[in-house]
């Protein structure tokens, strides 16, 4: 069974196109993180108008409820204004971005390439998202069996994360405190 | 009639109710605050004073809503609408109650019947940090910054303590169905059954997160007017204003009927379970739609009961405590809720492990 998608699918996708170009063309750090913000929310709706409402709901809680607060708490206190942010003009590192971008964008375009050609060919989007999230039980058990040794890698990943940040954290005190002391 | 035309009107029905709560909490939260204080409290506005939040209303609509002009326009526009809409799209995962029976099908009392709706609860309203982020930032005003900062590691610090909390109910409920958790505590036989009584670690660890994450009193730092002016609402007049008090009010409605169904049972009236209700219903000669309608709204107003217990708790709590100090508002989040909360998890871990391994 085949299902074209919906007027709000439509409407969504829109808005996911629109602020995701936003993200990279505003000039606004803030309306960029927000955008960035809006972009994850709509994506995570997508999600749910496909049915697949586990993996929608995680992706607002975590994307577009943690990670962009984290982005836009930052930009935030560092208060960037436009005015004090410059466009690198030809450093090694739009060099290299530009490259990267191109690269990925060529790869993202060439991996979507095949569903693209057949879109008639795609199983039925309530299908999928059954299939994918509706049940978190079954997700839970493919986790923790199939999937454990990726799921306990991420898991010891975070860890190193942390602890990492700790050690950051712990040396800037530790300089600060002999910094004190200096006469 | 079809799912969607029920789902519809149940909506309709949770605007008018959340917004009902509104002028109700401007009354009580004034009158409450001057009988705690042994004042008069507003009393010239019709009976009793009741008709002050309507002057309050048209006060606040008819006031020139301010914009500074330094400010960021749209962002400035969009934090209140930012403030409003997060409790508003939360609370239709929350089971109003039981189901009516139209024309030989059950219609759930409730707008979204998903089932992950425990974890929606928690998506939608880890949102409503991004109004006072933005109101803070686009005011162009360094309390409103200050306001928004502050409000923002004060909202993310106390999500990781709900969510740990979360784990061991989640544990203990096997489900991240609202309905279906509000289902096994009726079946559990009305109070012993109750959210409260197996994780009451959790419960108050939730509780008191719920008072950080709608910025009420004890941990309202974010527009601490000995400091901070009015904090990120500091430049917002009239109406925009309005919205973030109409938020506010909303986002406390949301979180009192998320603690109420996770762990007061929800619609559930003690010791009385949905069928005996309709059944008794039934026998004295109502038709069964009827019967089952009547269930429901009893129902609702048992869940309705237990969020003005939670909303008065609210009030009286803002009227007691003293506000924290920012580092001891840090302390108390992440040296005492997230370790009791983890302890409360892994407790909950080795309980759950030997009561089911039989099983």
């Amino acid at each position: 069974m085949n299902e074209s998608p919906t007027i709000l699918q439509w409407i969504l996708g829109a808005i996911t196109l629109a602020t995701g170009l936003l993200v990279v063309l505003g000039r606004n750090p803030i309306v960029n993180a927000i955008s960035l913000m809006a972009t994850l929310f709509t994506t995570g709706l997508l999600y749910f108008s496909l049915g697949a409402h586990f993996v929608g709901v995680v992706q607002i809680l975590i994307y577009a409820g943690a990670i962009s607060v984290l982005i836009v708490f930052i930009v935030m206190l560092l208060d960037l204004r436009p005015a004090h942010v410059r466009v690198p003009g030809r450093s090694p590192t739009y060099v290299i971005g530009t490259i990267c971008s191109i690269v990925f964008f060529v790869a993202a375009i060439l991996s979507v390439l095949p569903i693209l050609k057949n879109l008639g060919a795609i199983p039925s989007l309530g299908d999928v998202g059954e299939s994918l999230g509706q049940a978190p039980e079954e997700i839970s058990m493919q986790l923790l069996s199939k999937y454990m040794i990726p799921f306990q890698a991420t898991a010891l990943l975070l860890l190193a994360a942390v602890m990492g940040v700790v050690v950051l954290g712990k040396k800037n005190m530790l300089s600060e405190r002999k910094g004190a002391d200096k006469p | 009639m079809n799912q969607l035309i029920w789902s519809t009107v149940i909506i309709a029905f949770l605007c008018a109710f959340l917004l009902t709560w509104i002028p109700v909490m401007l009354i009580v939260e004034r009158r409450a605050a001057a009988w705690m204080q042994r004042r008069s409290g507003p009393n010239r506005v019709g009976p009793f004073g009741l008709m002050q939040p309507m002057s309050d209303a048209i006060k606040m609509i008819f006031k020139e809503a301010n914009i500074p002009r330094k400010a960021n326009k749209v962002l400035f526009v969009m934090a209140p609408a930012l403030a409003v809409l997060p409790p508003f799209i939360a609370m239709i995962v929350i089971p109003l109650g039981g189901s009516v029976n139209i024309g030989g099908t059950e219609y759930a009392f409730q707008a979204f019947d998903v089932r992950v709706g425990l974890m929606f609860f928690l998506a939608i309203t880890s949102l409503h940090v991004y109004s006072v982020l933005t109101a803070g930032w686009a005011s162009n005003n360094k309390f409103s910054l200050m306001g928004g900062l502050r409000a923002a590691s004060q909202m993310i610090s106390y999500e990781i303590a709900i969510g740990i909390s979360m784990v061991s109910l989640v544990m203990t409920y096997g489900t991240l169905d609202l309905r279906e958790i509000v289902k096994l505590q009726e079946a559990g036989g009305g109070l012993p059954a109750w959210g409260a009584a197996l994780q009451p670690i959790a419960f108050i660890v939730l509780w008191i997160c719920a008072f950080a994450e709608t910025n009420r009193l004890p941990f309202d730092l974010p527009e601490g007017e000995s400091e901070l002016v009015a904090g990120y609402h500091t430049e917002y007049s009239g109406m925009t204003f309005g919205m973030f008090m109409l938020g506010e009010y909303a986002a406390m409605v949301a979180a009192s009927a998320f603690l109420a169904t996770l762990f007061l049972g929800g619609y559930n009236i003690p010791f009385v379970s949905e069928e005996a209700l309709r059944q008794f219903f039934l026998n004295h000669g109502l038709v069964l739609t009827a019967a089952s309608a009547v269930t429901v709204l009893l129902q609702f107003a048992s869940l309705v009961a237990k969020i003005c217990f939670f909303m008065w708790i609210f009030v009286h709590v803002r009227w007691t405590l003293p506000r924290f100090r920012y580092d001891q508002l840090m302390d108390l989040g992440w040296k005492m809720l997230l370790p009791i909360g983890v302890a409360n998890a892994i407790g909950t871990m080795i309980v759950t492990y030997i009561l089911r391994r039989g099983t």
